[in-house]
């Protein structure tokens, strides 16, 4: 645990270091990145050490604060969580220093700096804590430093509302905890994880009630479908990286919480499997189709991350119905589905929303319709990007197929059925994967395929190495994670494994019988690329010697097209978003052409949320003008106050009669 | 796996060598339906090979997107092949590879989806665009169907699902993924009422339009590839009504029901109009009702 604490001091250094040496920024963001980079590989090698079984001794020291105690120890779950953080930092940290270096002037590079690395180290101390009191101060430092990260620039209004709707969702998540927490901790005496799990009540209505509380808490952070509504908000206005650890790691948090509360019940009722099954299946559909109907790539990112979540939330469903139906082998399936996913979705997302930030900078804003051709002119992040949307959408061989795959398994195979309801959840992944796909051919396809649609995709140009880096290395390890599964899967088994106590046990026949068709799966996905190369060269051959001309595409007939003529993205869309249009209730301004020479036509569709844009703020928009009513009575007059309190004293006086 | 090299060698050779003949099955019932004497049983074999000794012409917009289109879908259709047992078991079989097999196809999908855009003309986007939105909904019936099939053998590999073994236990439920799948084949190898083969320029086609910039081997590998699919569609329609015998009765079996699938086929072109392509969806749907209610069946 020494070295964990190495790892939290190198990046609270890290995060403080730019301070002092402002004035000369290589050197500040030098050093900065180097720190982080110690801290970031120290604490990788020692949760790398854990899951390849090692023994870590739990960290146990006394603290002032009332409750609290330095309680830290890793076992495997804690550090599975642990990859995903500090990878996606160290990559994210890596390019931030180019993202910052371009963006100078509209970004305070120390102030970035500061949160980020701020925000590493409390997550990974909320991970590791094993006190209630230790992790919730983690927690909130974390949420706290999301905050000023998504709040980073400020002066625009649309970032100052998206930081007020993210930090009333994430103290709400909050106060749901404080209340969990305070209920455990009061029936054990001591906000120890473990004495709590000692003494949390049997199967009833006290456990689902603090179920409750957690799903809600826990999953306010995660942006299961009801709680999603910041997210789609918060995460595209902070600075790209800071995105990408957003989206790709904050979010997991939620999920971790919520296991760690699975894991501390000793028994489960089956209907909390069913309860996640059905969130996993409505957030990754809706998730999906919302993300569809964007025209802002990182709103559309932002919205995909509802439907990973989702997708973890049915590989956690399963778990949980193993475990209350003593089934161990769709415990670890369930569970490790849920982890693998966990941590596939870290590298994709996080990969997407640095591609995201390169096109962000290049084009000078974040809409798709007005880009076009960058495959061409930034051919780097363009095809790193596309390993991260073909990983996204499933697809293999690359990693998101592997967690949707045991998903899958789960949901399907005979010797792990125990709920009829599973099956149907399986149709849900597939709608999923269909969608995914669409949604990303169309936000792909917008920006980088075809021809630019505007002066600013013109002139393009990819950025340096530094950004470019860490997508090569993102990119890499999810065609790597897909090409070879098992260990990977093996380690997410193993921490499954300390998840359900009843699991089945690695190597066990049956588990080996539904993990090894995944070495296959790694294999085939291989045989993919190699025929795909193998008739490239066929191609190549062929046409050796042979007339290949150049030209323009062909325009049927038509003579001038101009890059305006393409699809464009909401057309893209159209024939999905008729298709849903009771669940999307898409708004469209249209102006029609009119007359024999029409001078100006538009059209505009736009998505709003149907939770916060068509629920939330209505009502509070309402409730603001109930009380301006009650502000009448708020005038200053200080004749009248006293008159309010005589009136007061009256009826205290009536009532007591 | 008990494989032996003949099973193998008459697999790849029936995967590689039969699908276009599949398409002038098909093509010759509609000519006999309309009265039309027909193209040859073998045109597209002398397509194929016309269009393999082309050259090519490519648009100054596209990218190295374009080129990977037509060469990973045409891998991805024949893994699929690998994957699908034609008679007796697969080459390539293992739990859970009925969920690789859709997972393929979807491969195959994303990246012709996104080589059609990469022309940037718009037939080429819009062609993509309903490629991508029915598919959304034949998806779900092809997994649901697949999970049907799951509850009543009890495994998740193609090769234990489509056995033909399952009349008797399952008889309603085999009806039901039959029609299911029936529907999907149609859609997902851009069939009437879905899309239309036969013309190429009209805005109401989906598949079609979006290989218009392709030419030379490009679209040798596309349509090859195109009709691989149709013959693995078809032969797990075989499968799922015969029951499998291996050796040459088995491959006669076979071929008389992929060549009965591909008279279906062109008498469903020949007797109905492409639907209207906001219908589109309510087909498909009827496609995951009725693989829904195999599933329920199944359940019991």
């Amino acid at each position: 645990m020494r070295l964990f604490l190495l790892s939290t001091a190198l990046l609270t250094a890290a995060a403080t270091v730019s301070f002092p040496s402002a004035s000369r920024p290589r050197l500040a963001g030098g050093l900065s990145l180097a720190l982080l980079a110690a801290g970031c590989l120290t604490g990788a090698a020692l949760a790398l050490f854990v899951l390849a079984g090692g023994e870590v001794a739990p960290l146990g020291a006394p603290w002032p604060v009332p409750l609290g105690s330095l309680q830290l120890a890793l076992d495997p779950l804690s550090a599975f969580f642990l990859v995903p953080i500090y990878t996606v930092a160290l990559a994210a940290g890596t390019y931030g220093e180019g993202y910052l270096e371009r963006a100078r002037g509209r970004l305070d590079a120390s102030y970035v700096r500061f949160f980020f690395s701020l925000l590493t180290a409390s997550m990974a101390v909320a991970v590791c804590a094993r006190n209630a009191v230790l992790f919730l101060v983690g927690w909130e430092i974390m949420a706290l430093c999301a905050f000023f990260l998504v709040c980073a620039q400020d002066r625009k209004p649309e970032v100052r509302r998206a930081g007020f709707v993210y930090i009333l969702c994430t103290h709400s998540a909050i106060l749901c905890l404080f209340v969990l927490f305070a209920v455990m901790g009061s029936r054990a005496g001591s906000m120890e994880f473990g004495a709590m799990a000692a003494a949390l009540p049997g199967p009833g209505p006290a456990l689902n009630g603090l179920f409750a509380l957690a799903l809600t808490g826990f999953g306010l952070k995660a942006g299961f479908m009801p709680f999603h509504f910041w997210l789609p908000e918060a995460h595209p206005v902070a600075p790209s990286h800071a995105s990408a650890m957003l989206s790709g790691v904050v979010l997991k948090m939620g999920i971790y919480g919520l296991l760690r509360f699975i894991s501390m019940c000793s028994s489960v009722p089956p209907a909390w499997g069913l309860v996640l099954l059905a969130i996993g299946a409505s957030s990754s559909v809706l998730g999906v189709l919302f993300a569809l109907a964007q025209h802002d790539l990182k709103r559309l990112l932002a919205y995909h991350s509802i439907e990973n979540i989702g997708i973890i939330a049915l590989g956690m469903g399963l778990g949980c119905l193993g475990l209350s139906h003593g089934n161990g082998l769709l415990v670890t399936l369930g569970f490790s589905a849920a982890l693998l996913h966990v941590l596939n979705h870290s590298l994709f997302k996080s990969l997407l929303f640095l591609g995201a930030g390169a096109y962000d900078q290049a084009l000078g804003g974040r809409a798709i319709e007005g880009a076009g051709g960058l495959l061409r002119r930034m051919p780097w992040t363009s095809t790193f990007s596309w390993v991260g949307a073909a990983a996204i959408c499933g697809l293999p061989p690359f990693n998101g197929f592997v967690s949707e795959w045991l998903v899958y398994y789960g949901l399907l195979a005979r010797e792990v059925r125990v709920s009829q309801y599973a099956m149907f959840a399986a149709a849900a992944l597939a709608m999923t994967g269909a969608l995914a796909a669409a949604c990303f051919t169309k936000a792909y396809g917008a920006l980088t395929l075809g021809e630019p649609r505007g002066p600013a995709a013109e002139r393009a140009a990819d950025p340096g190495w530094t950004m470019l880096g860490p997508m090569a290395f993102l990119a890499a390890a999810c065609l790597g994670i897909g090409l070879l599964p098992r260990p990977f899967v093996d380690a997410a088994a193993r921490c499954a494994q300390t998840l359900g106590r009843m699991s089945a046990t690695a190597g066990s026949p049956s588990l080996e019988g539904a993990l090894r068709p995944l070495t296959l799966v790694g294999s085939v996905g291989a045989l993919a690329i190699l025929l795909a190369g193998l008739f490239w060269l066929c191609r190549t051959a062929l046409l050796a010697g042979r007339v290949v001309g150049a030209g323009p595409t062909w325009g049927c007939g038509f003579t001038a097209p101009t890059p305006r003529m393409q699809y464009t993205a909401s057309s893209y869309a159209q024939p999905l978003a008729r298709a849903f249009d009771g669940l999307l209730n898409e708004v469209t301004e249209f102006a029609p052409p009119t007359g024999y020479w029409p001078r100006r036509a538009s059209f505009e569709a736009h998505t709003p949320d149907p939770v916060l844009d068509r629920a939330l703020l209505p009502a509070s928009a309402r409730a603001e003008q109930a009380f301006v009513r009650a502000r009448r009575m708020q005038h200053g007059r200080l004749q009248y106050y006293l008159l309010y309190v005589f009136a007061f004293l009256v009826f205290v006086l009536l009532w007591k009669l | 796996m008990n494989l032996t090299l003949t099973a193998l060698c008459a697999h790849l050779s029936a995967l590689l060598v039969l699908p276009p003949l599949l398409l002038g099955i098909i093509a010759k019932t509609k000519a006999a339906f309309g009265g039309r004497k027909g193209p040859p049983l073998l045109q597209l074999y002398y397509d194929l090979f016309k269009l393999l000794g082309k050259g090519a012409v490519y648009s100054r917009t596209t990218t190295w997107m374009f080129r990977l289109g037509p060469v990973l879908s045409l891998a991805t259709a024949l893994l699929a092949g690998l994957l699908a047992p034609l008679v007796g078991a697969a080459p390539l079989s293992f739990p859970g590879d009925a969920v690789f097999f859709a997972y393929l196809l979807g491969l195959g999908r994303f990246v012709t989806a996104a080589a059609a855009l990469d022309a940037g003309s718009s037939f080429e986007g819009m062609g993509a665009s309903r490629e991508v939105a029915f598919a959304s909904f034949a998806e779900p019936a092809l997994i649901l169907a697949v999970a049907a099939l799951a509850g009543a053998t009890g495994s998740l590999s193609l090769g234990a699902m489509f056995s033909g073994a399952l009349w008797r236990s399952f008889g309603a439920g085999i009806v039901l993924v039959g029609g299911a799948l029936f529907l999907v084949m149609l859609a997902e190898n851009s069939r009437i009422p879905v899309d239309d083969p036969a013309t190429h320029l009209e805005l109401t086609m989906i598949h079609e339009v979006m290989v218009l910039d392709h030419g030379g081997p490009d679209l040798a590998f596309i349509l090859y590839g195109a009709s691989v699919r149709l013959l693995v569609w078809s032969s797990l329609l075989v499968r799922l009504a015969l029951p499998d015998a291996p050796g040459p009765y088995g491959w006669a079996a076979w071929g008389a029901g992929v060549a009965v699938v591909g008279v279906l086929i062109g008498a469903v072109e020949s007797s109905m109009a492409r639907a209207r392509l906001v219908h589109v969806p309510q087909f498909l749907v009827v496609a995951i009702c009725a693989a829904a209610f195999a599933v329920m069946l199944s359940l019991r």
